[in-house]
Protein backbone atom coordinates (compact mmCIF):
# COMPACT_ATOMS: atom_id res chain seq x y z
CA UNK A 1 0.00 0.00 0.00
CA UNK A 2 2.25 2.68 -1.26
CA UNK A 3 1.42 6.29 -2.01
CA UNK A 4 -0.20 8.84 0.21
CA UNK A 5 -3.89 9.15 0.79
CA UNK A 6 -5.64 12.24 -0.56
CA UNK A 7 -6.99 14.84 1.84
CA UNK A 8 -10.75 14.57 1.90
CA UNK A 9 -12.78 17.77 1.68
CA UNK A 10 -14.38 18.90 4.95
CA UNK A 11 -17.46 20.45 3.38
CA UNK A 12 -18.44 17.55 1.10
CA UNK A 13 -18.75 13.81 1.54
CA UNK A 14 -17.44 11.46 -1.15
CA UNK A 15 -19.73 8.61 -2.22
CA UNK A 16 -18.33 5.79 -4.33
CA UNK A 17 -19.81 2.53 -5.57
CA UNK A 18 -17.94 0.05 -7.75
CA UNK A 19 -18.95 -2.39 -10.45
CA UNK A 20 -16.27 -5.01 -10.74
CA UNK A 21 -16.01 -7.54 -13.55
CA UNK A 22 -14.19 -10.73 -12.69
CA UNK A 23 -13.18 -13.00 -15.53
CA UNK A 24 -13.91 -16.54 -14.40
CA UNK A 25 -11.14 -19.10 -14.57
CA UNK A 26 -12.88 -21.82 -16.53
CA UNK A 27 -11.33 -23.90 -19.30
CA UNK A 28 -14.15 -23.27 -21.73
CA UNK A 29 -16.35 -20.24 -22.41
CA UNK A 30 -19.59 -19.47 -20.60
CA UNK A 31 -22.08 -20.70 -23.18
CA UNK A 32 -19.96 -22.72 -25.62
CA UNK A 33 -17.04 -25.17 -25.46
CA UNK A 34 -14.41 -22.88 -27.03
CA UNK A 35 -11.13 -22.55 -25.13
CA UNK A 36 -10.53 -19.54 -22.88
CA UNK A 37 -6.76 -19.72 -23.28
CA UNK A 38 -5.20 -16.25 -23.24
CA UNK A 39 -2.69 -15.09 -25.82
CA UNK A 40 -3.47 -17.58 -28.59
CA UNK A 41 -3.64 -16.54 -32.23
CA UNK A 42 -6.60 -14.18 -32.86
CA UNK A 43 -9.96 -15.75 -33.66
CA UNK A 44 -8.67 -19.27 -33.08
CA UNK A 45 -11.25 -20.01 -30.34
CA UNK A 46 -14.53 -19.37 -32.09
CA UNK A 47 -17.68 -21.31 -32.91
CA UNK A 48 -21.21 -20.60 -34.13
CA UNK A 49 -22.37 -19.78 -30.58
CA UNK A 50 -19.78 -17.12 -29.71
CA UNK A 51 -19.78 -15.74 -33.26
CA UNK A 52 -23.50 -15.19 -32.90
CA UNK A 53 -24.57 -17.26 -35.87
CA UNK A 54 -28.31 -17.68 -36.33
CA UNK A 55 -29.73 -20.79 -34.71
CA UNK A 56 -26.74 -21.50 -32.49
CA UNK A 57 -27.87 -22.13 -28.93
CA UNK A 58 -26.06 -21.33 -25.68
CA UNK A 59 -25.50 -24.01 -23.01
CA UNK A 60 -24.30 -22.77 -19.64
CA UNK A 61 -20.98 -23.94 -18.17
CA UNK A 62 -21.51 -25.72 -14.83
CA UNK A 63 -18.09 -24.65 -13.53
CA UNK A 64 -18.86 -20.95 -14.14
CA UNK A 65 -21.95 -21.33 -11.96
CA UNK A 66 -19.84 -22.98 -9.25
CA UNK A 67 -17.32 -20.12 -9.28
CA UNK A 68 -20.16 -17.59 -9.10
CA UNK A 69 -21.62 -19.47 -6.13
CA UNK A 70 -18.25 -19.50 -4.37
CA UNK A 71 -18.01 -15.75 -4.81
CA UNK A 72 -21.53 -15.39 -3.42
CA UNK A 73 -20.79 -17.58 -0.41
CA UNK A 74 -17.48 -15.81 0.26
CA UNK A 75 -19.29 -12.46 0.39
CA UNK A 76 -22.12 -13.77 2.59
CA UNK A 77 -24.58 -13.13 -0.19
CA UNK A 78 -28.01 -14.62 -0.41
CA UNK A 79 -27.97 -17.25 -3.16
CA UNK A 80 -30.98 -17.29 -5.42
CA UNK A 81 -31.86 -20.94 -6.01
CA UNK A 82 -33.64 -19.96 -9.20
CA UNK A 83 -32.11 -17.20 -11.23
CA UNK A 84 -32.61 -16.08 -14.78
CA UNK A 85 -30.63 -14.77 -17.71
CA UNK A 86 -31.54 -11.72 -19.77
CA UNK A 87 -30.46 -10.11 -23.00
CA UNK A 88 -28.77 -6.74 -22.83
CA UNK A 89 -28.93 -5.30 -26.30
CA UNK A 90 -26.30 -3.05 -27.76
CA UNK A 91 -24.67 -2.61 -31.09
CA UNK A 92 -20.90 -2.76 -31.19
CA UNK A 93 -18.40 -4.72 -33.30
CA UNK A 94 -17.03 -6.67 -30.33
CA UNK A 95 -20.42 -8.30 -29.80
CA UNK A 96 -21.47 -10.33 -32.85
CA UNK A 97 -24.81 -11.45 -31.35
CA UNK A 98 -25.85 -7.85 -30.82
CA UNK A 99 -26.66 -8.60 -27.18
CA UNK A 100 -24.85 -9.73 -24.07
CA UNK A 101 -26.30 -12.64 -22.12
CA UNK A 102 -26.39 -11.40 -18.55
CA UNK A 103 -28.67 -11.43 -15.53
CA UNK A 104 -31.00 -8.56 -14.81
CA UNK A 105 -33.82 -8.73 -12.31
CA UNK A 106 -33.06 -12.17 -10.91
CA UNK A 107 -29.28 -12.36 -10.33
CA UNK A 108 -27.52 -15.39 -8.85
CA UNK A 109 -26.45 -13.61 -5.62
CA UNK A 110 -27.75 -10.59 -3.69
CA UNK A 111 -27.31 -8.75 -0.41
CA UNK A 112 -23.72 -9.65 0.44
CA UNK A 113 -20.91 -7.72 2.06
CA UNK A 114 -17.16 -7.42 2.12
CA UNK A 115 -14.90 -6.18 4.91
CA UNK A 116 -12.13 -3.84 3.89
CA UNK A 117 -9.20 -2.38 5.82
CA UNK A 118 -8.04 -3.49 9.24
CA UNK A 119 -8.10 -2.26 12.79
CA UNK A 120 -9.58 1.22 13.17
CA UNK A 121 -9.96 1.72 9.41
CA UNK A 122 -12.00 -1.46 9.02
CA UNK A 123 -15.41 -1.09 7.42
CA UNK A 124 -18.03 -3.15 5.69
CA UNK A 125 -19.00 -2.50 2.08
CA UNK A 126 -22.40 -3.83 1.01
CA UNK A 127 -22.65 -5.97 -2.11
CA UNK A 128 -25.87 -5.30 -3.97
CA UNK A 129 -25.61 -8.24 -6.33
CA UNK A 130 -23.34 -10.66 -8.13
CA UNK A 131 -24.48 -11.90 -11.50
CA UNK A 132 -23.13 -14.03 -14.32
CA UNK A 133 -22.65 -12.81 -17.87
CA UNK A 134 -20.40 -13.30 -20.87
CA UNK A 135 -17.55 -11.14 -22.11
CA UNK A 136 -17.25 -9.28 -25.40
CA UNK A 137 -14.47 -9.61 -27.97
CA UNK A 138 -11.50 -7.32 -28.27
CA UNK A 139 -11.39 -4.35 -30.64
CA UNK A 140 -8.05 -3.07 -31.77
CA UNK A 141 -8.25 0.25 -33.52
CA UNK A 142 -5.64 1.07 -36.13
CA UNK A 143 -5.32 4.85 -36.38
CA UNK A 144 -3.23 4.51 -39.55
CA UNK A 145 -5.89 2.80 -41.62
CA UNK A 146 -8.80 4.09 -39.57
CA UNK A 147 -10.09 0.54 -39.32
CA UNK A 148 -10.88 -1.64 -36.35
CA UNK A 149 -9.65 -5.20 -36.00
CA UNK A 150 -11.77 -7.59 -33.97
CA UNK A 151 -10.61 -10.70 -32.12
CA UNK A 152 -13.36 -12.91 -30.71
CA UNK A 153 -11.19 -15.22 -28.59
CA UNK A 154 -12.37 -13.38 -25.48
CA UNK A 155 -15.96 -13.16 -26.67
CA UNK A 156 -18.14 -15.44 -24.57
CA UNK A 157 -15.73 -16.00 -21.68
CA UNK A 158 -17.58 -16.11 -18.35
CA UNK A 159 -17.67 -13.07 -16.10
CA UNK A 160 -19.08 -12.41 -12.68
CA UNK A 161 -20.10 -8.81 -12.12
CA UNK A 162 -19.98 -7.65 -8.51
CA UNK A 163 -22.00 -4.52 -7.87
CA UNK A 164 -21.33 -2.75 -4.57
CA UNK A 165 -23.53 -0.45 -2.58
CA UNK A 166 -22.42 3.22 -2.60
CA UNK A 167 -20.67 2.58 0.71
CA UNK A 168 -17.15 3.82 0.00
CA UNK A 169 -16.24 7.27 1.28
CA UNK A 170 -12.84 7.88 -0.29
CA UNK A 171 -10.67 6.79 -3.21
CA UNK A 172 -8.61 4.92 -0.62
CA UNK A 173 -11.69 2.89 0.37
CA UNK A 174 -12.22 2.01 -3.29
CA UNK A 175 -8.60 0.96 -3.60
CA UNK A 176 -8.85 -1.27 -0.50
CA UNK A 177 -12.08 -2.76 -1.83
CA UNK A 178 -10.44 -3.65 -5.15
CA UNK A 179 -7.49 -5.16 -3.27
CA UNK A 180 -9.88 -7.22 -1.16
CA UNK A 181 -11.76 -8.45 -4.24
CA UNK A 182 -8.43 -9.29 -5.81
CA UNK A 183 -7.22 -11.39 -2.91
CA UNK A 184 -10.64 -13.00 -2.62
CA UNK A 185 -10.82 -14.15 -6.24
CA UNK A 186 -7.20 -15.26 -6.37
CA UNK A 187 -7.46 -17.12 -3.03
CA UNK A 188 -10.52 -18.94 -4.23
CA UNK A 189 -9.00 -19.63 -7.64
CA UNK A 190 -12.02 -17.97 -9.22
CA UNK A 191 -9.93 -15.72 -11.44
CA UNK A 192 -6.35 -14.77 -12.25
CA UNK A 193 -7.42 -11.31 -11.07
CA UNK A 194 -4.90 -9.48 -13.21
CA UNK A 195 -6.11 -5.91 -13.78
CA UNK A 196 -3.48 -5.15 -16.40
CA UNK A 197 -4.54 -8.19 -18.42
CA UNK A 198 -8.15 -7.23 -18.05
CA UNK A 199 -9.39 -10.22 -16.10
CA UNK A 200 -10.33 -7.89 -13.27
CA UNK A 201 -11.98 -4.64 -14.37
CA UNK A 202 -13.78 -1.90 -12.56
CA UNK A 203 -16.14 0.96 -13.25
CA UNK A 204 -16.79 3.49 -10.53
CA UNK A 205 -19.83 5.59 -9.69
CA UNK A 206 -18.72 8.77 -8.00
CA UNK A 207 -20.71 11.58 -6.43
CA UNK A 208 -20.37 14.22 -3.74
CA UNK A 209 -22.92 15.52 -1.28
CA UNK A 210 -22.81 18.29 1.30
CA UNK A 211 -21.87 16.91 4.68
CA UNK A 212 -24.92 15.90 6.67
CA UNK A 213 -27.18 15.56 3.64
CA UNK A 214 -29.07 12.32 3.06
CA UNK A 215 -29.77 12.52 -0.66
CA UNK A 216 -27.00 11.51 -3.03
CA UNK A 217 -25.52 14.06 -5.40
CA UNK A 218 -25.48 13.63 -9.17
CA UNK A 219 -23.02 10.89 -10.06
CA UNK A 220 -20.66 10.23 -12.91
CA UNK A 221 -19.51 6.80 -14.02
CA UNK A 222 -15.77 6.45 -14.53
CA UNK A 223 -14.65 3.70 -16.89
CA UNK A 224 -11.34 2.33 -18.13
CA UNK A 225 -9.68 1.96 -14.74
CA UNK A 226 -7.25 -0.83 -15.56
CA UNK A 227 -4.73 -1.00 -12.74
CA UNK A 228 -4.82 -0.81 -8.95
CA UNK A 229 -2.86 2.42 -9.06
CA UNK A 230 -5.40 3.97 -11.41
CA UNK A 231 -8.28 3.16 -9.04
CA UNK A 232 -6.89 5.82 -6.73
CA UNK A 233 -5.62 8.19 -9.42
CA UNK A 234 -8.83 8.19 -11.45
CA UNK A 235 -11.07 8.62 -8.43
CA UNK A 236 -8.95 11.32 -6.82
CA UNK A 237 -9.04 13.25 -10.06
CA UNK A 238 -12.80 12.81 -10.43
CA UNK A 239 -13.53 13.77 -6.81
CA UNK A 240 -11.37 16.90 -7.23
CA UNK A 241 -13.09 17.78 -10.48
CA UNK A 242 -16.60 17.49 -9.02
CA UNK A 243 -15.50 19.44 -5.97
CA UNK A 244 -14.30 22.30 -8.17
CA UNK A 245 -17.60 22.31 -10.06
CA UNK A 246 -19.71 22.30 -6.89
CA UNK A 247 -17.66 24.86 -5.01
CA UNK A 248 -17.89 27.19 -7.98
CA UNK A 249 -21.67 26.93 -7.68
CA UNK A 250 -22.03 24.68 -10.72
CA UNK A 251 -23.82 21.38 -11.19
CA UNK A 252 -22.30 17.99 -11.91
CA UNK A 253 -23.59 16.53 -15.16
CA UNK A 254 -24.60 12.89 -15.06
CA UNK A 255 -22.38 11.26 -17.64
CA UNK A 256 -19.93 8.47 -18.37
CA UNK A 257 -16.29 9.49 -18.28
CA UNK A 258 -13.18 7.66 -19.39
CA UNK A 259 -9.98 7.68 -17.37
CA UNK A 260 -7.04 8.77 -19.51
CA UNK A 261 -4.08 7.27 -17.68
CA UNK A 262 -1.51 9.14 -19.75
CA UNK A 263 -2.84 12.51 -18.72
CA UNK A 264 -4.21 11.36 -15.37
CA UNK A 265 -7.63 12.90 -16.04
CA UNK A 266 -11.19 11.75 -16.72
CA UNK A 267 -12.86 12.95 -19.91
CA UNK A 268 -16.49 12.66 -21.00
CA UNK A 269 -17.15 9.71 -23.29
CA UNK A 270 -18.34 10.72 -26.72
CA UNK A 271 -22.06 10.21 -27.02
CA UNK A 272 -21.59 7.77 -29.88
CA UNK A 273 -19.96 5.32 -27.50
CA UNK A 274 -22.82 5.53 -25.08
CA UNK A 275 -25.60 3.00 -25.36
CA UNK A 276 -28.37 4.28 -23.21
CA UNK A 277 -31.14 1.88 -24.01
CA UNK A 278 -30.27 -1.75 -23.42
CA UNK A 279 -33.82 -3.07 -23.81
CA UNK A 280 -33.33 -5.91 -21.36
CA UNK A 281 -35.65 -8.85 -21.74
CA UNK A 282 -35.60 -12.49 -20.53
CA UNK A 283 -33.22 -14.62 -22.60
CA UNK A 284 -35.56 -16.92 -24.56
CA UNK A 285 -32.76 -19.36 -25.37
CA UNK A 286 -32.20 -20.27 -21.72
CA UNK A 287 -34.57 -21.60 -19.13
CA UNK A 288 -34.12 -20.64 -15.51
CA UNK A 289 -30.90 -21.58 -13.70
CA UNK A 290 -31.52 -23.87 -10.78
CA UNK A 291 -28.94 -24.16 -8.02
CA UNK A 292 -29.37 -27.64 -6.56
CA UNK A 293 -28.35 -28.73 -3.07
CA UNK A 294 -25.50 -30.66 -4.62
CA UNK A 295 -24.23 -27.57 -6.44
CA UNK A 296 -24.35 -25.62 -3.17
CA UNK A 297 -22.42 -28.34 -1.38
CA UNK A 298 -19.78 -28.46 -4.09
CA UNK A 299 -19.31 -24.70 -3.97
CA UNK A 300 -19.07 -24.76 -0.16
CA UNK A 301 -16.53 -27.58 -0.24
CA UNK A 302 -14.36 -25.59 -2.63
CA UNK A 303 -14.10 -22.59 -0.30
CA UNK A 304 -10.77 -22.15 1.44
CA UNK A 305 -9.94 -19.87 4.35
CA UNK A 306 -10.55 -16.38 3.00
CA UNK A 307 -7.94 -13.62 3.16
CA UNK A 308 -9.97 -11.53 5.61
CA UNK A 309 -10.38 -14.47 8.01
CA UNK A 310 -6.77 -15.42 7.61
CA UNK A 311 -5.62 -11.88 8.39
CA UNK A 312 -7.60 -11.82 11.61
CA UNK A 313 -6.35 -15.29 12.55
CA UNK A 314 -2.72 -14.21 11.99
CA UNK A 315 -3.28 -11.30 14.35
CA UNK A 316 -4.93 -13.48 16.95
CA UNK A 317 -2.77 -16.60 16.80
CA UNK A 318 0.58 -15.16 15.91
CA UNK A 319 0.34 -11.75 17.56
CA UNK A 320 1.41 -9.94 14.39
CA UNK A 321 0.76 -6.29 13.60
CA UNK A 322 -2.13 -5.48 11.25
CA UNK A 323 0.38 -4.19 8.72
CA UNK A 324 2.29 -7.49 8.78
CA UNK A 325 -0.90 -9.55 8.44
CA UNK A 326 -2.05 -7.42 5.53
CA UNK A 327 1.24 -7.95 3.73
CA UNK A 328 1.41 -11.69 4.44
CA UNK A 329 -2.07 -12.53 3.20
CA UNK A 330 -1.77 -10.39 0.07
CA UNK A 331 -1.39 -13.63 -1.83
CA UNK A 332 -2.34 -17.11 -0.80
CA UNK A 333 1.04 -18.46 -1.87
CA UNK A 334 2.86 -16.00 0.36
CA UNK A 335 0.59 -16.73 3.33
CA UNK A 336 1.06 -20.49 2.80
CA UNK A 337 4.84 -20.02 2.62
CA UNK A 338 4.84 -18.00 5.82
CA UNK A 339 2.82 -20.61 7.66
CA UNK A 340 5.23 -23.31 6.49
CA UNK A 341 8.07 -21.28 8.03
CA UNK A 342 6.11 -20.89 11.26
CA UNK A 343 5.39 -24.62 11.47
CA UNK A 344 9.09 -25.42 11.10
CA UNK A 345 10.40 -22.65 13.36
CA UNK A 346 7.70 -22.33 16.00
CA UNK A 347 8.39 -18.60 16.04
CA UNK A 348 5.71 -16.56 14.25
CA UNK A 349 7.09 -13.12 15.08
CA UNK A 350 10.64 -13.67 13.87
CA UNK A 351 9.37 -15.68 10.89
CA UNK A 352 7.19 -12.74 9.81
CA UNK A 353 10.14 -10.38 10.02
CA UNK A 354 12.38 -12.71 8.05
CA UNK A 355 9.79 -13.38 5.32
CA UNK A 356 8.56 -9.80 4.96
CA UNK A 357 11.84 -7.95 5.22
CA UNK A 358 14.59 -10.25 3.99
CA UNK A 359 12.80 -12.63 1.65
CA UNK A 360 10.30 -10.24 0.05
CA UNK A 361 13.00 -7.60 -0.25
CA UNK A 362 15.26 -9.99 -2.13
CA UNK A 363 12.45 -11.36 -4.29
CA UNK A 364 11.22 -7.89 -5.24
CA UNK A 365 14.73 -6.91 -6.21
CA UNK A 366 14.90 -9.86 -8.57
CA UNK A 367 11.29 -9.47 -9.75
CA UNK A 368 10.44 -12.97 -8.55
CA UNK A 369 7.26 -14.07 -6.87
CA UNK A 370 7.11 -16.29 -3.82
CA UNK A 371 6.64 -19.46 -5.84
CA UNK A 372 9.99 -18.77 -7.52
CA UNK A 373 11.83 -18.27 -4.26
CA UNK A 374 15.28 -19.87 -4.39
CA UNK A 375 15.12 -20.54 -0.66
CA UNK A 376 12.75 -23.04 0.98
CA UNK A 377 10.55 -22.37 4.05
CA UNK A 378 12.54 -24.95 6.03
CA UNK A 379 15.77 -23.00 5.43
CA UNK A 380 14.23 -19.73 6.54
CA UNK A 381 12.97 -21.57 9.62
CA UNK A 382 16.48 -22.81 10.38
CA UNK A 383 17.78 -19.23 10.28
CA UNK A 384 14.87 -18.08 12.46
CA UNK A 385 15.64 -20.79 15.01
CA UNK A 386 19.32 -19.87 15.10
CA UNK A 387 18.31 -16.26 15.59
CA UNK A 388 15.89 -17.11 18.40
CA UNK A 389 18.41 -19.27 20.23
CA UNK A 390 20.99 -16.53 20.09
CA UNK A 391 23.38 -18.46 17.90
CA UNK A 392 22.96 -15.70 15.34
CA UNK A 393 22.76 -11.99 15.90
CA UNK A 394 20.19 -10.29 13.71
CA UNK A 395 22.99 -8.82 11.66
CA UNK A 396 24.45 -12.26 11.06
CA UNK A 397 21.03 -13.70 10.30
CA UNK A 398 20.72 -11.18 7.47
CA UNK A 399 24.11 -12.27 6.18
CA UNK A 400 23.28 -15.97 6.36
CA UNK A 401 19.98 -15.28 4.64
CA UNK A 402 21.70 -13.44 1.79
CA UNK A 403 24.16 -16.29 1.30
CA UNK A 404 21.45 -18.94 1.50
CA UNK A 405 19.31 -16.94 -0.94
CA UNK A 406 22.33 -16.91 -3.21
CA UNK A 407 22.31 -20.70 -3.26
CA UNK A 408 24.53 -21.82 -0.38
CA UNK A 409 23.20 -24.62 1.85
CA UNK A 410 21.83 -23.17 5.08
CA UNK A 411 22.91 -26.03 7.34
CA UNK A 412 26.54 -25.65 6.28
CA UNK A 413 26.43 -21.87 6.75
CA UNK A 414 25.01 -22.26 10.24
CA UNK A 415 27.59 -24.88 11.15
CA UNK A 416 30.46 -22.68 10.03
CA UNK A 417 29.12 -19.78 12.00
CA UNK A 418 28.35 -21.99 14.98
CA UNK A 419 32.05 -22.66 15.46
CA UNK A 420 32.76 -18.95 15.59
CA UNK A 421 29.81 -17.89 17.66
CA UNK A 422 29.08 -18.74 21.18
CA UNK A 423 25.80 -20.56 21.38
CA UNK A 424 23.31 -20.71 24.15
CA UNK A 425 24.64 -23.89 25.68
CA UNK A 426 28.09 -22.40 26.11
CA UNK A 427 26.63 -19.27 27.71
CA UNK A 428 24.62 -21.48 30.07
CA UNK A 429 27.83 -23.21 31.09
CA UNK A 430 29.48 -19.89 31.93
CA UNK A 431 26.41 -18.80 33.84
CA UNK A 432 26.54 -21.95 35.95
CA UNK A 433 30.24 -21.39 36.67
CA UNK A 434 29.64 -17.79 37.74
CA UNK A 435 26.76 -18.84 40.00
CA UNK A 436 28.87 -21.58 41.60
CA UNK A 437 31.76 -19.20 42.19
CA UNK A 438 29.67 -16.48 43.91
CA UNK A 439 27.33 -18.13 46.48
CA UNK A 440 27.28 -14.99 48.61
CA UNK A 441 26.08 -12.72 45.82
CA UNK A 442 23.50 -15.32 44.78
CA UNK A 443 22.09 -15.38 48.30
CA UNK A 444 21.88 -11.57 48.41
CA UNK A 445 20.30 -11.43 44.96
CA UNK A 446 17.66 -13.93 46.02
CA UNK A 447 17.04 -11.89 49.13
CA UNK A 448 16.01 -8.98 46.91
CA UNK A 449 19.19 -7.24 45.81
CA UNK A 450 18.14 -7.05 42.12
CA UNK A 451 20.99 -4.72 41.25
CA UNK A 452 23.40 -7.64 41.46
CA UNK A 453 22.13 -8.86 38.06
CA UNK A 454 24.53 -6.46 36.40
CA UNK A 455 27.36 -7.98 38.41
CA UNK A 456 26.51 -11.52 37.21
CA UNK A 457 26.21 -10.43 33.60
CA UNK A 458 29.57 -8.72 33.92
CA UNK A 459 31.15 -11.89 35.32
CA UNK A 460 29.76 -14.00 32.45
CA UNK A 461 31.00 -11.46 29.92
CA UNK A 462 34.39 -11.63 31.56
CA UNK A 463 34.40 -15.44 31.46
CA UNK A 464 33.43 -15.40 27.76
CA UNK A 465 35.91 -12.66 27.00
CA UNK A 466 33.06 -10.53 25.63
CA UNK A 467 31.69 -13.15 23.25
CA UNK A 468 28.45 -13.92 25.07
CA UNK A 469 25.32 -12.08 23.99
CA UNK A 470 24.25 -9.90 26.94
CA UNK A 471 20.54 -10.36 26.20
CA UNK A 472 20.77 -14.14 26.26
CA UNK A 473 23.07 -14.08 29.26
CA UNK A 474 20.51 -12.01 31.10
CA UNK A 475 17.69 -14.39 30.23
CA UNK A 476 19.60 -17.50 31.30
CA UNK A 477 20.72 -15.85 34.52
CA UNK A 478 17.13 -14.97 35.36
CA UNK A 479 16.04 -18.54 34.65
CA UNK A 480 18.74 -19.98 36.89
CA UNK A 481 18.34 -17.50 39.72
CA UNK A 482 14.56 -17.83 39.63
CA UNK B 1 -49.86 11.22 -36.96
CA UNK B 2 -49.16 9.74 -33.55
CA UNK B 3 -46.14 11.84 -32.51
CA UNK B 4 -45.26 9.61 -29.59
CA UNK B 5 -45.19 6.57 -31.82
CA UNK B 6 -43.15 8.45 -34.40
CA UNK B 7 -40.55 9.20 -31.74
CA UNK B 8 -40.59 5.54 -30.79
CA UNK B 9 -40.00 4.51 -34.40
CA UNK B 10 -37.12 6.96 -34.75
CA UNK B 11 -35.55 5.73 -31.56
CA UNK B 12 -35.91 2.08 -32.51
CA UNK B 13 -34.39 2.86 -35.91
CA UNK B 14 -31.45 4.57 -34.29
CA UNK B 15 -30.84 1.67 -31.91
CA UNK B 16 -31.03 -0.70 -34.89
CA UNK B 17 -28.63 1.57 -36.81
CA UNK B 18 -31.20 2.01 -39.59
CA UNK B 19 -31.10 5.16 -41.70
CA UNK B 20 -34.76 5.87 -42.30
CA UNK B 21 -36.04 8.76 -44.35
CA UNK B 22 -38.79 10.85 -42.83
CA UNK B 23 -41.31 9.23 -45.21
CA UNK B 24 -40.18 5.75 -44.21
CA UNK B 25 -40.47 6.59 -40.54
CA UNK B 26 -43.97 7.89 -41.04
CA UNK B 27 -45.10 4.86 -43.00
CA UNK B 28 -43.71 2.65 -40.26
CA UNK B 29 -45.80 4.43 -37.66
CA UNK B 30 -49.03 2.99 -39.03
CA UNK B 31 -47.44 -0.47 -39.33
CA UNK B 32 -46.18 -0.40 -35.78
CA UNK B 33 -49.58 0.85 -34.63
CA UNK B 34 -51.17 -2.19 -36.29
CA UNK B 35 -48.75 -4.54 -34.56
CA UNK B 36 -49.44 -2.95 -31.21
CA UNK B 37 -53.17 -3.14 -31.59
CA UNK B 38 -52.89 -6.79 -32.58
CA UNK B 39 -50.80 -7.62 -29.53
CA UNK B 40 -53.27 -5.71 -27.40
CA UNK B 41 -55.61 -8.69 -27.85
CA UNK B 42 -53.67 -10.16 -24.93
CA UNK B 43 -55.22 -7.54 -22.70
CA UNK B 44 -58.53 -9.35 -23.10
CA UNK B 45 -57.22 -12.46 -21.38
CA UNK B 46 -58.21 -13.04 -17.81
CA UNK B 47 -54.87 -13.47 -16.05
CA UNK B 48 -56.18 -13.38 -12.53
CA UNK B 49 -54.36 -15.97 -10.36
CA UNK B 50 -51.95 -16.89 -13.13
CA UNK B 51 -48.31 -16.67 -12.20
CA UNK B 52 -46.01 -14.85 -14.58
CA UNK B 53 -43.44 -16.84 -16.54
CA UNK B 54 -40.61 -15.80 -18.79
CA UNK B 55 -40.19 -19.04 -20.70
CA UNK B 56 -42.52 -21.56 -22.27
CA UNK B 57 -40.54 -24.37 -20.67
CA UNK B 58 -40.95 -24.85 -16.96
CA UNK B 59 -37.89 -26.91 -16.12
CA UNK B 60 -34.36 -25.83 -15.27
CA UNK B 61 -31.79 -25.36 -17.99
CA UNK B 62 -29.35 -28.20 -18.53
CA UNK B 63 -25.70 -27.44 -17.72
CA UNK B 64 -22.55 -28.37 -19.57
CA UNK B 65 -19.31 -29.72 -18.09
CA UNK B 66 -16.30 -27.43 -18.41
CA UNK B 67 -14.62 -29.22 -21.32
CA UNK B 68 -12.96 -27.61 -24.30
CA UNK B 69 -14.05 -28.70 -27.73
CA UNK B 70 -12.38 -27.19 -30.77
CA UNK B 71 -14.99 -25.07 -32.52
CA UNK B 72 -14.50 -23.75 -36.01
CA UNK B 73 -11.15 -23.45 -37.71
CA UNK B 74 -9.98 -19.90 -38.03
CA UNK B 75 -10.50 -19.73 -41.83
CA UNK B 76 -14.03 -21.11 -41.39
CA UNK B 77 -14.77 -18.60 -38.65
CA UNK B 78 -13.52 -15.71 -40.73
CA UNK B 79 -15.28 -16.84 -43.89
CA UNK B 80 -18.40 -14.78 -43.22
CA UNK B 81 -16.46 -11.66 -42.42
CA UNK B 82 -17.28 -8.93 -44.94
CA UNK B 83 -13.71 -7.75 -44.68
CA UNK B 84 -10.81 -9.42 -42.97
CA UNK B 85 -7.27 -10.60 -43.19
CA UNK B 86 -6.08 -14.03 -42.13
CA UNK B 87 -6.33 -13.18 -38.42
CA UNK B 88 -9.00 -10.58 -37.81
CA UNK B 89 -12.48 -9.45 -38.63
CA UNK B 90 -12.08 -5.92 -39.93
CA UNK B 91 -14.80 -3.32 -39.49
CA UNK B 92 -15.06 0.40 -40.18
CA UNK B 93 -13.14 2.27 -37.49
CA UNK B 94 -14.75 2.82 -34.14
CA UNK B 95 -13.76 5.92 -32.25
CA UNK B 96 -11.68 4.39 -29.52
CA UNK B 97 -10.39 1.00 -28.57
CA UNK B 98 -12.30 -0.56 -25.76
Amino acid sequence: MKGEVMDLPDDYEVVIGLEVHVQLKTKSKMFCACSTNFGDSPNSHVCPVCLGMPGALPVLNREAVKLGLMLGLATNSRIRRRSRFARKNYFYPDLPRGYQITQFDEPLCEHGSLRIGMGEGEKVVGITRIHLEDDAGKNVHDPQTGRTYVDFNRCGIGLAEIVSEPDMRSPQDAYLYMREIHSLVTYLGISDGNMEQGNLRCDANVSLRKKGEQAFGTRTEVKNINSFRFVKHALEYEVGRQLDVLRAGGRVVQETRMFDSHRGVTVPMRTKEEASDYRYFPEPDLMYLEVTDQMMQEAKAALVELPGERKRRFMREYGLFPRECEALVASKDLADYYEAVVRASGDPKRSAGMVLTELLGALNKDSLDIMQSPIKPGDIAAIVKALASGRLSSKMAKKVFAQAYGGQPVQRLLKEIGSKVVDQEQIAKWVDEVIAAHPDEVRRYKAGKQGLMAFFVGQVMKASRGKADPGITNRILKERLG
Amino acid sequence: MDEQLLDGVRQAAELAKLDLTEAESESLVSQVAMMLSYVRILDDLDLENIEGTSHVRTFAQPLRDDKVVQGMTKPDGLRNSPAGDEDFFIVPGIMSED
